[in-house]
């Protein structure tokens, strides 16, 4: 489904290009087959799963914190119904005459013929005569709530830490796709869309960690319910549990059912929404083109398919996956019904009391609950993993060749520079440099001149190692470039390119940008070089002077001035 | 904010917003009777050993449950199709929005943060909006039902209520308050991690060539690590949220019980009554529950829709004209500026100032003059990117803010100093610039611009991919598709800005002499450093410090004029200056 969506300029896409054609990777690509992705929905959770392990001791104290709150949860209104007891105790004590004992009081009403009421009291710790023993109710009143603040300070902690766990999984995320671009190789930023990149690192890490909030320790809670609720109905009758039981798979089933055919949704979603982010980012970023070329609505145009597919997709996963809470809610009443008529036919044929039955009625209801719950989350989960994948997707891209572990240095760099027989092309069938020989000697000034096209860029990009040659060899006062790590390389040649392209920041940030990691300039050698550039003057005549703030694209600078 | 949003941008579908409520309403009035169905079963069925009773009720329960669940899922449906529709109408405006914007209030947002709002924020909004159709519209209902039930029950118990749900209101409003601020900062830390990526991948060249790496890493980390520390905090508040609310319901219980027992005490209440009056109390608190969720994603989403108001709210300074003057039958392309002045707003000094200059068509006039000179601002007051603060620009005599933005747009062939080209084909870039042109005219458009030989020599011809930014192309190459583009679209005038910089001095030459033909009817203006480019110019226009200071030829302005003087004799020598 995801193939009608691509641009019409994707599927005019015919031929092989030099670098590979916009469109093409990750994004147009790649979520041609929901289907398959699907299947991924398990490897995917086991390596987030993995990412996680960082954390294992908090999770660890998540797990024991959720065990302490459902605990106290259960126990709250056990012992609130201890309280009932007491008001109850109270209210049938104080239609006793005073003085008698509890024993005389059953046999007075047995004598005269109250049985069920006699039957009553004899369960109770009735104190004829007295009244609600208030000194009790309070005291059980404040044990409640102070089981209530305690599930409250858990429950607080637990989020607390919860919360904790997000945020740094969804910084490490963070961190990991920007150390990822710094290994790809240039080509995967020809051939992606810059907007799409950012969408995987912004959109879906959010998306991911809002999954995580949502679904950590709900999940926690509910399954440890689920266990706990399990055992006791096992103890109360194993027959009717495993009645009970029965719909665990029917819930199972309907919600994989459910989620298969959400999950392709959410994968269409997520995609969808990166590739409107990235025709976003393009139209705002030539929003000076757009309109001055008229472009508004085909811009607009283009936009309102994307925006389209993402409303298609979105609408569709979330009405599918809403389905999941009306289905188990119909299941749960499925099993409360199978469970009454198997517990009538056994109260009528004595084998089970009616209190043990009620009693179950309530646990298969409790039990019930977090099923659904599960279900939800499973729901939400399909969405997250979705999310997961793409970010999973970029930080698997094919990243550049290896530096060697102890690369060959050359100190003092003299700054011989040759090709040896070297040949190159972006594209195998079209090749550009072949057997080239050139040696550029230390003091020699060499200008390339050929007409545009002719590879001249393509050498510079060769001995800044952007690309790897195809044969031959570059060398650098006769070591292989290749040998050298690349941060060792470029740290020995200054480059002006042809794009002018300063970084958001003062204009003195962009000036010492060229200075070698932790080496200094004092201000002297510092003015030596912007008056060499006659950087100075122009500089000098802004207000802010050196603290001029630029724009990310030096938009606020002309491009002359950009380049020196 | 929120409710501005929702009101403009879900009026379209109330019928469907309707029906989800009505749906919901049913939904929800069987989960309140069902409970009453279940202790049937209990009561007279499974106490009495009664198997038809049970099977009955139940076949009855289970039938409601059907119909519950077709309520469900049809609410969920189109509860999902408003919301969904609702994200995408708010994307359409808000790209729309923009796309009216000048190239100020472009700059004023920062495309990053731009790129952020439409997306992210709309789907924080979105979110909300698909919770409340689905889930929380039960929330109230419940709530109203819990609260009538228990006053009925007992109007001196249910006054508590009078206490607990102020309580919590403060609470939860406290909470709310101070979660509020942090949501509105961690957006904005989105915007940062999105505009210090987009850098980065803009810059990648420059970053490897500079051996950078490490540095950019670091200004990612800090820009990471302000996110982190304010999502935590965000979280943290979040974390208190839940149990906060559950700890003021679970204390009123206690509440119910303590002051329940003394009115059962003095005889004033039932215990039956006491335990219904419980149950209900457990119906308000899973109403506040779900209202709690709701509480949980209101902030963000309340700041996103500020966030995306603000775009919305914001006018263009260049507005068009409500009833635009025609342009005349054969517009000639005469440009003229009188008096004309930009000031970007709060500045001290103009940008340009009292320029005064025809340029006609037919002929080619060069703009000239030291980097920050105004040059390019200059150019950018025709398309009207900018709007002069004094005095107009006029085409065949007609102020340009009196045109029709598409007609404005019609005459004129911008050439940006950036050659930015946009990512698809070759052909895609050329029909940019005329939409309707024919293959033939694309090869034309080629020839013109010298770009026919090298784009015959891609596998795919005009069909070869071209990257986001023309980025797969030499910058030479980028600049001979950008002219070509402009060319195509046979415009009465050319803007050129410093448009030949990256070119051979022979294929620059090549360039201008194939213009010749295609430029008869046209005026040029072109912007250039290169004395060579313009040398041949009709007239040359110098331009210091915003303000023209001499015009006329190459020889006229050698001889007379030092400020020309001075730029040309830095590029040649006499004897070229004066061959």
């Amino acid at each position: 489904m995801s193939d009608k969506t691509t641009t019409p300029s994707a599927t005019g896409a015919g031929a092989p290009a030099r670098p590979p054609r916009p469109g093409h990777g990750p994004m147009g690509g790649g979520m041609g087959m929901p289907g398959e992705k699907a299947m991924n929905f398990r490897a995917t959770l086991a390596r987030f799963a993995g990412r996680l392990r960082p954390e294992r001791m908090l999770i660890g104290l998540i797990l024991v914190l959720g065990v302490v709150s459902v605990a106290a949860a259960v126990a709250g209104p056990k012992i609130l119904g201890e309280a009932t007891n007491v008001i109850f105790d109270g209210i049938i004590g104080k239609q006793l005459p005073a003085g008698i004992t509890q024993d005389q009081a059953i046999q007075g009403l047995r004598s005269q013929g109250q049985d069920d009421i006699a039957d009553m009291v004899s369960g109770t710790n009735v104190v004829p005569g007295d009244g609600i023993d208030f000194t009790l109710l309070g005291q059980i009143l404040l044990l409640v709530a102070l089981v209530y603040l305690a599930s409250f300070l858990f429950g607080w902690l637990q989020g607390r830490l919860t919360a904790i766990v997000v945020q740094r999984t969804a910084r490490t995320l963070r961190a990991d796709a920007e150390a990822k671009l710094n290994r790809l190789p240039l080509s995967y930023f020809d051939r992606n869309q810059r907007g799409e990149i950012l969408s995987r690192v912004t959109n879906d890490i959010d998306n991911v960690s809002q999954t995580m909030q949502q679904t950590l320790s709900q999940l926690v809670t509910a399954v440890l319910t689920v266990i706990g609720v399990l055992a006791m109905m096992f103890w109360i009758s194993p027959l009717l549990a495993v009645i009970a039981l029965i719909t665990v798979p029917l819930s199972i089933v309907i919600t994989m059912m459910i989620a298969k055919r959400s999950k392709p949704q959410f994968t269409e979603q997520w995609a969808s929404t990166g590739r409107l982010n990235g025709h976003v980012e393009e139209m705002f970023t030539g929003h000076t083109l757009v309109k001055v070329y008229g472009h508004q609505a085909t811009a607009l145009e283009d936009f309102d398919r994307e925006n389209e597919a993402l409303y298609g997709s979105s609408f569709r996963a979330q009405a599918i996956s809403g389905t999941i809470q009306p289905a188990m809610g119909f299941v749960a009443n499925l099993n409360y019904v199978i469970v009454a008529v198997v517990g009538g036919l056994k109260v009528a044929n004595g084998s089970l009391t009616l209190g043990d039955v009620q009693a179950f009625i309530q646990y298969s209801r409790q039990f019930t609950q977090p099923i659904t719950q599960i279900a939800s989350m499973m729901n939400l989960l399909q969405s997250g993993v979705a999310s997961a994948e793409r970010v999973f997707d970029l930080l698997d891209a094919q990243e550049q060749t290896l530096d060697p572990a102890s690369g060959a240095s050359v100190s003092p760099v003299r700054g011989r520079v040759a090709f040896e027989d070297v040949s190159f092309s972006y594209d195998p069938e079209r090749p550009l440099i072949e057997h080239l020989d050139l040696v550029v000697e230390p003091g020699q000034t060499v200008a390339i001149v050929g007409p545009t096209g002719a590879g001249k860029t393509t050498l510079v990009n060769l001995v800044m190692r952007f690309y790897e040659v195809g044969g031959g060899r570059i060398t650098l006062d006769g070591v292989d470039t290749r040998e050298m790590t690349r941060d060792e390389l470029r740290q020995d040649i200054g480059m002006v390119l042809q794009d002018t392209w300063l970084f958001g920041g003062t204009i003195e940030e962009n000036l010492r940008y060229g200075v070698r990691e932790g080496a200094t300039v004092d201000e002297a050698a510092f003015r030596a070089a912007t008056e060499a550039t006659h950087v100075d003057s122009f500089v000098r005549t802004l207000p802010d002077g050196y603290a001029t703030e630029l724009d990310d694209e030096g938009g606020s600078v002309s491009a002359g001035r950009s380049s020196s | 904010m929120l409710v501005r949003l929702l009101r403009e941008y879900l009026r379209p579908y109330v019928g469907a917003i309707t029906l989800v409520l009505v749906l919901q309403l049913a939904q929800t009035l069987a989960t309140l009777y069902l409970p009453s169905l279940n202790a049937d079963i209990i009561d007279q069925g499974v106490s009495q050993g009664d198997t038809d009773y049970i099977l009955r009720t139940g076949g009855v329960m289970l039938a409601i449950s059907l119909g519950q669940v077709i309520c469900a899922v049809v609410a969920v449906y189109f509860g999902a199709k408003a919301a969904m529709s609702f994200g995408r109408d708010v994307r359409r405006g808000f790209f729309t929005q923009v796309q009216t914007f000048s190239a100020q209030e472009v700059n004023k947002f920062g495309a990053p943060s731009l790129i952020t709002r439409s997306t992210n924020d709309v789907q924080q909004v979105q979110m909300v909006v698909l919770m409340s159709f689905t889930i929380m519209i039960m929330a109230p209902i419940m709530l109203v039902g819990g609260i009538i039930m228990a006053l009925q029950e007992d109007p001196a118990l249910s006054l508590l209520l009078v206490v607990v749900v102020p309580v919590l209101v403060v609470v939860v409003g406290l909470i709310i308050s101070r979660m509020v601020p942090y949501f509105r900062v961690m957006q904005k830390r989105i915007d940062r991690i999105n505009q210090v990526m987009r850098e980065q991948i803009t810059g990648i060249r420059v970053i490897r060539a500079f051996v950078r790496e490490r540095h950019e890493e670091e200004r990612f980390e800090v820009a990471n690590e302000a996110l982190f520390d304010t999502s935590l905090r965000a979280g943290k508040l979040m974390a208190l949220m839940f149990p906060t609310v559950m700890f003021v319901m679970n204390l009123s219980s206690v509440a119910v019980m303590w002051f329940g027992g003394r009115q059962i005490d003095s005889g004033d209440l039932q215990i039956g009554e006491l335990t219904a009056f419980l149950s209900y109390i457990m119906y308000i608190l899973m109403a506040v529950m779900m209202s709690t969720m709701m509480f949980v994603m209101v902030p963000r989403a309340a700041v996103a829709a500020e966030r995306i108001h603000e775009v919305l709210d914001t006018e263009s300074s260049v507005v068009e004209v409500d009833d635009p003057t025609p342009l005349p039958e054969r517009p000639t392309g005469r440009l003229e500026l009188v008096g004309a002045q930009f000031r970007y707003p709060g500045a001290e000094e103009p940008v340009l100032e009292d320029i005064d200059l025809v340029a006609e068509p037919g002929r080619t006039t060069a703009i000239i003059g030291s980097t920050g000179s105004g040059k390019t601002t200059l150019l950018n007051l025709v398309p009207r990117l900018f709007d002069v603060t004094a005095g107009s620009v006029r085409i065949d005599g007609i102020d340009i803010r009196e045109l029709s933005g598409a007609d404005l747009g019609s005459l004129i062939g911008l050439v940006p100093q950036k050659a930015f080209l946009f990512s698809g084909t070759v052909a895609d870039n050329l029909r940019y610039g005329n939409p309707q042109a024919t293959e033939a005219q694309m090869w034309e458009a080629l020839e013109v611009a010298q770009a026919r030989s090298f784009v015959e020599s891609l596998d795919a011809g005009l069909e070869a991919p071209v990257s986001q930014g023309g980025s797969n192309f030499s910058g030479g190459q980028r600049q001979r598709l950008a002219i070509a583009r402009a060319v195509i679209r046979d415009p009465r005038i050319y803007l050129f800005d410093d448009s030949f910089s990256a070119l051979d001095y022979a294929t620059d030459a090549a360039l201008r002499a194939a213009l010749v033909p295609k430029t008869r009817d046209s005026a040029v203006i072109v912007v250039a450093q290169r004395v060579a480019t313009i040398r041949s110019a009709e007239v040359i226009v110098v331009l210091e410090h915003g303000r023209v200071v001499g015009q006329g030829t190459h020889d006229d302005l050698l001889a007379t004029n030092e400020t020309y003087q001075e730029i040309v004799y830095s590029q040649l020598s006499a004897e070229e200056a004066t061959a």
